[in-house]
């Protein structure tokens, strides 16, 4: 497996987000738009609202492996499980603007078998979605989601269904994610 | 009606984002998220496909009412617009393409009669190659740009229809939309 932490967090905090022709690019390849939280905590809401949770989990699931792969693309990685590490997603994540991510667990053994639990705190997201609709959010569901579908890919584990143990919304200092299989 | 083109091009490119407690921050003020414009183009479509094009299209325009009371908030407060030239620059920086007004007749009673051009824009790209004729991802947009006209040019009634559609094949690298009130 490449440890490409440092690597990753020198290249991505420095360079390789640049615009070209009026577009972002990560690495000249993958497009990237800025997006307003708020709204993005309001387009969440509404989809959990409509469809129900169980859509919103889904959908951001498979949003998360599509970004994956494209990244995995992007960078001209395999796009096999395992090849990057808790350091370079925290990493990532930070400068998306997606806040901050902590791995309090993250035991991965043989086929995909793991117990994670993580830690998310700064998510602007989820704190315009709190401010605006409460107890009612729906966005750590769909932050759920796209970490699960991420997770698969980038840790090598399989079938990661995260559930939350703390939320903000309901006076936690963070909100707590958890999968075991 | 304060001119803030140039000043906001300049504050834009240098120094109006930056990150703040791991968020990308506008003026120190507004959160925005780095989100993969193909990613986008898929959390558009797959609940889209399940709404009438009617309730997407409202679904954009609230989702635009939102970023653009947000913009003009921290920009200049309640009482003034925002030229179309700040607002181009603002959406080719944040990765959103470029809108270039092919008719442009308004009044100050919020009478129009525009005719508009999206171009480059990589989320309608992505949604082509994924999707084909059976995107939903423009119904979402006009509504979406729909709002921001009303509320930077001082609009009233402002729906944008399609005239063409590049996914659609309608156009080779633009849609073509219209609101006339």
């Amino acid at each position: 497996m490449p440890v490409i932490s440092s690597l990753l967090k020198k290249m991505i905090i420095a360079r390789a987000f640049r615009t070209e022709d009026g577009r972002i690019k990560m690495f000249g390849a993958m497009d990237w738009t800025l997006y307003s939280s708020k709204a993005l905590a309001h387009f969440f809401q509404v989809i959990g609202d409509k469809f129900g949770e169980d859509f919103l989990y889904d959908l951001s699931y498979k949003n998360g492996r599509l970004n994956a792969m494209e990244m995995t693309k992007a960078m001209k990685i395999k796009p096999k499980g395992g090849w990057t590490t808790q350091t370079a997603i925290v990493s990532l994540l930070d400068f998306l603007g997606y806040g901050k991510l902590k791995f309090v667990k993250i035991d991965v053994g043989e086929e995909g078998h793991h117990h994670l639990i993580v830690h998310t705190t700064e998510n602007p997201i989820s704190e315009h979605s709190i401010e605006m609709y409460g107890k009612k959010s729906h966005a750590c569901t769909y932050w759920a989601g796209l970490l699960a579908g991420h997770g698969e890919l980038e840790l090598g584990v399989k079938n990661i269904k995260l559930k939350e143990n703390t939320c903000i919304k309901d006076g936690a200092g963070y909100c707590e994610f958890e999968s075991k299989w | 009606m304060a001119d803030i083109a140039d000043p906001l091009k300049k504050m834009l490119m240098s120094k109006s984002f930056s990150t703040d407690r791991s968020r990308i921050r506008m003026f120190g003020k507004m959160d925005w998220t780095l989100e993969p414009s193909r990613g986008m183009a898929e959390l558009i479509q797959i609940p889209g496909e399940k709404m009438t094009q009617e309730e997407l299209f409202r679904f954009g325009y609230d989702n635009g009412k939102i970023i653009v009371d947000e913009i003009k908030g921290i920009l200049l407060g309640t009482e003034k617009s925002i030229t179309q030239k700040a607002i181009n620059d603002l959406l080719e920086f944040i990765g959103m393409g470029q809108i270039d007004f092919i008719r442009s007749e308004t009044s100050e009673d919020g009478h129009h009669h525009i005719v508009a051009h999206m171009i480059n824009n990589p989320i309608i790209e992505h949604a082509k190659e994924m999707y084909g004729e059976i995107s939903v991802i423009c119904t979402f947009l006009r509504g979406l740009f729909s709002a921001h006209a009303e509320m930077v040019l001082g609009l009233k009634n402002v729906h944008l229809n399609e005239l063409k559609c590049q996914c659609k094949n309608q156009a080779k690298d633009f849609c073509e939309w219209e609101s006339k009130w």
